[in-house]
């Protein structure tokens, strides 16, 4: 095994040019948390690691009132300590937070997770719920498109070759209300064994929805938004009933397998249990009524 | 093989050739023998390898050695040259959180990081401070309790017992 090559960037107009001569084989590395034990497996003994990690420009995090832009090598441990964020999307914060172990954090940046495309990425998941944009840029110019429609399957995106995720946009409803929440055979350092992201534009002091996305981790091939679960919310009263269709809804959509760490069964009674768990925060529903 | 990596250990500049799949642990421990910073499961499971690296707790396995040039890095050998360690040392005796011993350098070095950033951190703080760090002997317990002596302070400490004087 001879292993990688190696190149550093210094700025983005040189990782592009480069990335753009290297096509399918230049792979970018940023934080490396996912990457290195691939890399010492010799997944990657024919590629060109382009280590972007020290492009600046990339690590800006701008909150205004009603936009967030993160900067695709934001590490896990800067959102998860950011209060501006944590104003506009707590929900990006939490997952930060859940990921992986203070070290983890430390290096794992958003792009990276997004990139990766892991179906149990924590903060892409938290981005989806919230509509996200995922910015990119190539020699042949900038591109956005939707968070969800970047995905294309465990480990898959539409990336392609000589393009390289700059950024994420985010520009919420004013005051939706979001929750994160994550089932792990442990609290620290679990790779998720259901995770759920929820965004609702909640009204009516919580008994009406306007608009709202549900948005599953490790139960399908890749992150599940379960429309038919957010349609029903927008039907009606917000109440202990409903909630329970949209998580039977939510339970009814999802595709998981048995795995090391649960069996697909578990997971889709994981999946009704904590999708009203994430409904009844959101709609702070009481359980009596009004 | 691919590159010379520079960098600061423990106060000193140090170089290494390396190549793009070997990691910052390989130098720290096959290139400049500093097998304090115990290799565990490589995947930054466990966290045996844990080093200060630019002042944030990582894993030493996980870090491509290439990309850990001119970075600042402190492992157990320079923390143990530093005054601030003979606090953490008997805080670690005195709480009996030190069973097999291979958990402990990373566990000090998590529990340093906390502490550089949170002074007096509350217990599920220091839970979550040592979360990336697996020990199969103690059951956490004492190593929290050593970590809570830190935060209150050596002064408060038994001042007999165990002393390294």
């Amino acid at each position: 095994m001879s292993g990688p090559s190696y190149e550093r960037v210094s700025d983005l107009a040189q990782a592009l040019a480069l990335l753009s001569e290297l096509g399918p084989a230049g792979v970018p590395l940023a934080g490396a948390t996912d990457l290195m034990p691939d890399i010492r497996q010799g997944r990657y003994s024919d590629a060109t690691l382009v280590d972007v990690s020290r492009l600046d420009e990339l690590k800006a995090v701008r909150v205004t009132d009603d936009q967030v832009y993160v900067g695709s090598l934001v590490t896990a441990a800067e959102l998860g300590r950011s209060a501006e964020v944590e104003r506009i999307l707590p929900i990006l914060v939490a997952a930060a937070r859940s990921l992986g172990s203070p070290q983890i954090r430390a290096r794992a940046t958003v792009g990276g997770n997004v990139v990766n495309a892991s179906p149990a990425a924590d903060m892409a998941l938290a981005l989806m719920a919230m509509g996200a944009v995922v910015e990119t840029a190539a020699l042949g110019g900038p591109r956005s498109l939707p968070l969800e429609e970047f995905v294309a399957g465990p480990g898959l995106t539409r990336l392609v070759p000589g393009e390289l995720v700059t950024g994420f946009r985010v520009s919420p409803v004013a005051g939706t209300r979001q929750v994160y929440l994550k089932v792990g055979l442990r609290r620290a350092l679990a790779c998720a064994v259901v995770s759920v992201a929820v965004a609702a534009d909640v009204r009516d002091g919580g008994r009406r929805c306007a608009e709202a996305r549900i948005v599953l981790g490790s139960v399908a091939p890749t992150w599940l938004r379960v429309r038919e679960a957010e349609v029903v919310l927008t039907e009606g009263d917000v109440d202990a009933a409903l909630i329970a269709r949209a998580a039977r809804l939510a339970a009814a959509a999802c595709s998981p397998i048995d795995d090391v760490r649960a069996t697909a069964s578990y997971r889709r009674h994981l999946v009704r249990v904590y999708v009203a768990r994430a409904l009844e925060t959101v709609f702070a529903y009481s359980g009596e009524g009004g | 093989m691919v590159g010379t990596v520079r960098l600061v250990v423990n106060g000193l500049p140090r170089e290494a050739q390396v190549g793009a799949a070997d990691t910052l642990l390989d130098v720290l421990r096959d290139v400049l023998g500093l097998t304090g910073t115990k290799r565990g499961c490589g995947k930054g499971d466990c966290g045996a390898c844990t080093v200060i690296l630019n002042g944030d707790a990582v894993c030493a396995c996980l870090v491509p050695a290439l990309q850990a040039g001119a970075t600042t890095v402190l492992t157990i050998e320079g923390f143990a040259e530093t005054p601030e360690f003979a606090r953490y040392e008997r805080a670690f005796l005195e709480a009996g959180a030190v069973q097999c011993g291979y958990c402990t350098p990373g566990m000090i070095l998590s529990a340093k990081a906390l502490l550089d950033r949170v002074a007096i951190p509350t217990r599920s703080q220091i839970r979550e401070g040592i979360s990336g760090n697996l020990c199969r002997c103690t059951g956490y317990v004492q190593i929290v309790e050593a970590i809570e002596f830190l935060a209150a302070g050596a002064a408060s400490m038994p001042a007999d017992a165990g002393g390294s004087g």
